[in-house]
């Protein structure tokens, strides 16, 4: 694979050697709500070097995504630079170059590629258009442009170049579109790639190809990446140096494997103790960060991590912390180090309580949930898509069975097939020994109130239009489960148990953050006090420290209440952390069950060996085999 | 029992930041300068129909001999029309008559839209019957629709009122079915069915609820429609039967004069544009306050 280096030299002087390829300082971003500014980005500065990549990691709302659009002025209208510098080879200092300037900048010297690959691509171009349209704006004959947007594609690995350049978007899957997308960035071999969450909307298998083909490119064309994420793991596959956000700041800078291996800053070590990991001991438990992010509308005086620092002292709340360098590492914390070690490790002892697997020992006990030869065929005008595809599974009682796969696997769908939501094309669904394949009324009234659901979106899952308290108290009502007074009562008792004020009853699901509502969303599940709960990627939408609060709440609840439960997620690591068995579905088929410890440690079928390769550990290499 | 500390969620949001606001979000939309100036425009118009007999002395179809065409005097602040009619007059009586077959006809074309659309989305059969229904209705124009049922019906308020609704229930129909239809999909309402709702609930509590906002905001818009539709079929003659007062007739009866008589037409215009404009911000001042 190669590629040909033949752009014109930039116009401007080659910058002395001490000047880096982007320096950024202090630059803060501000966005116009109605409630006033909201300052998103506040003093962050870094500097990038050519063919270096830097990741920069942080929760929503961290600033991650508006430095990324601001290095370049691609704020949305509401959005603003207000102050800093982000200057390019020492010369153009493109937080005040004029939008003539920024043109020429862009999509050449600065490619990006979104988060999204469906939509991002004009549905109506060719790729090959896509391509053209790219380099003749930056003004490349058009002989050239042609040959050049087949090698783009033949380089970031799609097969036949010259035939798919006269298809469009839609007749490419997901990954393929993020190449694409790949090959529009290096049109015109840009030294620097903003790349903003490029795998987050990719399965496992497609995120690995991606990300090789990105580190590839850097080595072999010399180009700088911004990479953004919120992925730990891609963080440590990918990139030299580490930028962690946090309110619209940088709390730790430095080496990855530095950062990884020990963080300095107590966010830092919450986020990375927040991410399950494949390779700790099977029952560790998560540790979530309490709270939530601090709202940028009103900024706080002191350290923005202060409210959820468990460190944190009046000075923290007070002060901005001041900004510590050692050895090429910063930290902006008040906490000094030996505090911070000790509590990490004290911490860290109290919380690998080992999980025991309820269900051991109780296999014998008949199932309470199962299907047999489960099918599922949906037709369309033209087209006959098989979403399930002769599944057997069962779930047995006080039992987490996880269920992992790639999008398009079927889980979603067996879910809704299990609950009744969709009718089966073929196959038998047992609930307790009766057959509820095709449920009477009396029937379906049973499985309403055993089985519940919890769902992934918690923002479209809740009804906007009425209060947290009638959401949760809905499945009694529309059940007849109670009095009014009754289900208050209840409703109260559930909030309190999901850790919830009482209080939030009265509020709207507008009023609450993304980890909140799903702990509404779970209340709701658990109201008509159900034996079996079916969670269809509950925390695929959430932050990591969120998802690792939420997980732990499962976990808790599953073992309190005597629950039976499916979890059903992509991210392998999860369910593993969660689900005493694992089935891995792929294609509609189930391929892999067994228990999950060992089915994550010795994978007998070759797609889950690719599907556990294929999630990259946020341990750097180097650091794991030290 | 609690949830440890390890995974305290966050701080509920306060009850003091929520006290401000107005409830109802469609009022809080009003409550806006768009709204206030639609509002203001309409209501104008509004109180100056209903107190039209506080505002001028004279019959609309009361005749002047000695003060044909005046350009406005001390008896007629508005001058008179050919026939020597009282101008202010005719324009005041003619609001009350405009709205009265405005706020008749599109309540019904509301109300018969939504119906047909809840039937519509109950049963795939009777979506067909009821789409293709409203493709029939929407294959004419609406003046050629006028004059159809004027040809059957004959020349009379009853008939543009008539005329109005038929025009407007298809737009009420088709967006309360796809807003339902959209609505009924989304994972809250799915959440609702897991958690035992029937059919009726899920509808009325869940659905509606949320499918109700673009056919308020349609109402508003509907209304303008309307204004503009009585006006051509009186102006074209087909409206409200003479001598009775009417926007769009005096508006036609004023063509020849032009001239040497500019009020006798700007009365009805100046009406007809400050209703029209008017209820078209309120339809967007409602749009906005339901996207909140």
């Amino acid at each position: 694979m190669t590629i040909s280096v033949d752009k014109p030299l930039p116009a401007v002087p080659e910058a002395p050697a001490a000047a880096p390829l982007l320096r950024v300082r202090d630059l803060h971003v501000s966005f116009d709500t109605e409630r006033g500014p909201v300052q998103a980005v506040r003093g962050v500065g870094f500097d990038l070097a050519r063919g270096e990549t830097l990741a920069i990691v942080g929760e929503s709302g961290s600033g991650k995504s508006t430095t990324a659009l601001a290095l370049n002025r691609m704020l949305p209208a509401a959005g603003r630079i207000t102050g800093g510098s982000v200057v390019l080879d020492g010369t153009l200092d493109l937080a005040a170059a004029t939008e003539a300037e920024l043109r020429d900048i862009r999509g050449a010297r600065i490619g990006m590629v979104f988060q999204d690959p469906m939509t991002s691509l004009n549905p109506l171009l060719t790729v090959g258009r896509h391509l053209d349209e790219a380099m003749r704006a930056h003004g490349v004959d058009r002989r050239r442009r042609t040959a050049r947007a087949t090698e783009l594609l033949d380089l970031v690995g799609i097969p036949e170049p010259a035939k798919r350049m006269r298809d469009h978007p839609h007749q490419f899957s997901g990954g393929m579109r993020q190449r694409v997308m790949i090959a529009l960035a290096l049109a015109n071999e840009p030294d620097v790639l903003l790349a903003d969450e490029p795998t987050t909307a990719l399965d496992p298998t497609v995120q690995d190809q991606i990300l090789t083909l990105v580190e590839d490119l850097g080595r072999e064309t010399g180009t700088a990446t911004v990479l953004i994420t919120h992925n730990m793991g891609v963080v440590a596959r990918s990139s030299a140096r580490v930028m962690v956000l946090y309110g619209g700041r940088v709390v730790e800078h430095g080496r990855t494997a530095d950062v990884l291996t020990a963080p300095r800053h107590p966010y830092s070590i919450g986020l990375l103790r927040a991410v399950p990991r494949l390779d700790a001991p099977y029952g560790t438990r998560l540790e979530g960060i309490p709270g939530t992010p601090p709202d940028l509308s009103a900024p706080p005086a002191g350290c923005a991590f202060a409210d959820r620092c468990t460190l944190a002292t009046d000075r923290c709340r007070d002060e901005q912390p001041p900004v510590r360098d050692t050895a090429g590492r910063t930290v902006a914390c008040w906490v000094d180090d030996a505090a911070l070690r000790l509590t990490a490790a004290a911490s860290k002892a109290v919380a690998d309580v080992p999980r025991t697997a309820a269900a051991d020992g109780k296999a014998e006990a008949q199932p309470v949930l199962a299907v047999a030869g489960l099918g599922k065929v949906f037709h369309s005008r033209r087209n006959r898509v098989v979403a399930l595809d002769d599944v057997s599974l069962e779930l047995r009682r006080g039992e987490t069975l996880g269920v992992v796969g790639e999008s398009g696997s079927g889980k979603s769908t067996l879910v809704r097939t299990l609950v009744g939501i969709h009718a089966p094309t073929s196959g038998r669904i047992l609930f307790e020994g009766r057959d509820l394949t095709k449920p009477g009324r009396a029937e379906l009234r049973n499985l309403r109130r055993h089985v519940q659901m919890v769902f992934q979106d918690p923002y479209a899952s809740l009804n906007p239009r009425m209060t947290v308290g009638a959401i949760i108290a809905d499945p009694l009502v529309s059940q007849g489960i109670g009095t009014a007074a009754d289900q208050r009562r209840r409703v109260a008792e559930l909030l309190e148990r999901v850790g919830l004020d009482a209080a939030a009853a009265d509020r709207h699901p507008r009023d609450f953050s993304g980890g909140q509502r799903q702990r509404i969303g779970i209340a709701r599940a658990l109201a008509p006090k159900p034996s079996v709960l079916i969670c269809d990627e509950p925390v695929s939408a959430l932050d990591v420290s969120v998802q690792a609060q939420i997980v732990n709440l499962l976990a808790d609840l599953q073992a309190e209440l005597g629950l039976s439960m499916v979890f059903i997620a992509h991210d392998l690591a999860v369910v593993r952390q969660i689900s005493h068995r694992i089935a891995v579905m792929r294609a509609g088929r189930v391929v892999e069950t067994g228990p999950a410890e060992e089915l994550c440690a010795r994978p007998r079928h070759p797609y889950t060996r690719d599907l556990l390769a294929a999630v990259p550990s946020p341990v750097p290499a180097a650091a794991a085999a030290a | 029992m609690t949830a440890p500390a390890t995974f305290l969620p966050g701080p509920v949001p306060a009850a003091a930041a929520r006290k401000r606001r107005v409830r109802n979000r469609y009022l809080r939309g009003l409550a806006t300068p768009r709204g206030i100036i639609g509002l203001a425009l309409v209501g104008l118009v509004l109180a100056a129909g209903l107190a039209a007999p506080l505002l001028t002395s004279y019959d609309p179809n009361f005749q002047t001999a000695d003060a044909l065409l005046s350009p406005g005097s001390g008896g007629h602040p508005w001058g008179t029309d050919e026939l020597g009619r009282d101008l202010l007059s005719r324009l005041l009586y003619g609001i009350r008559a405009d709205l009265l077959v405005v706020l008749a006809g599109v309540p019904i074309a509301a109300l018969a839209g939504c119906s047909l659309a809840l039937l519509a989305t109950a049963h795939r059969a009777a979506d067909v019957a009821v789409q293709r229904l409203f493709d029939l209705v929407l294959s004419f124009p609406g003046l050629i629709l006028g004059l159809t049922v004027t040809a059957v019906m004959g020349v009379g308020r009853g008939t543009v009122i008539v005329v109005i609704a038929l025009v407007e229930t298809p737009g009420f129909g088709r967006l309360l079915r796809g807003a339902i239809l959209v609505h009924r999909d989304r994972e809250y309402a799915v959440a609702a069915r897991v958690g035992g709702a029937g059919p009726l609930r899920l509808l009325t509590r869940h659905v509606l609820p949320n499918a109700a906002d673009p056919v308020v905001v349609h109402f508003a818009l509907a209304m303008s429609v309307a204004v503009i539709l009585e006006g051509a079929m009186s102006f074209i003659g087909i409206g409200i039967r003479p001598p009775e007062a009417a926007l769009g007739a005096t508006l036609a009866a004023s063509r020849p004069y032009l001239e040497d008589h500019p009020a006798y037409a700007l009365g009805p215009l100046v009406v007809i544009t400050a209703l029209v404009v008017g209820l078209n911000l309120i339809a967007e001042a409602l749009n906005r306050g339901a996207r909140r």
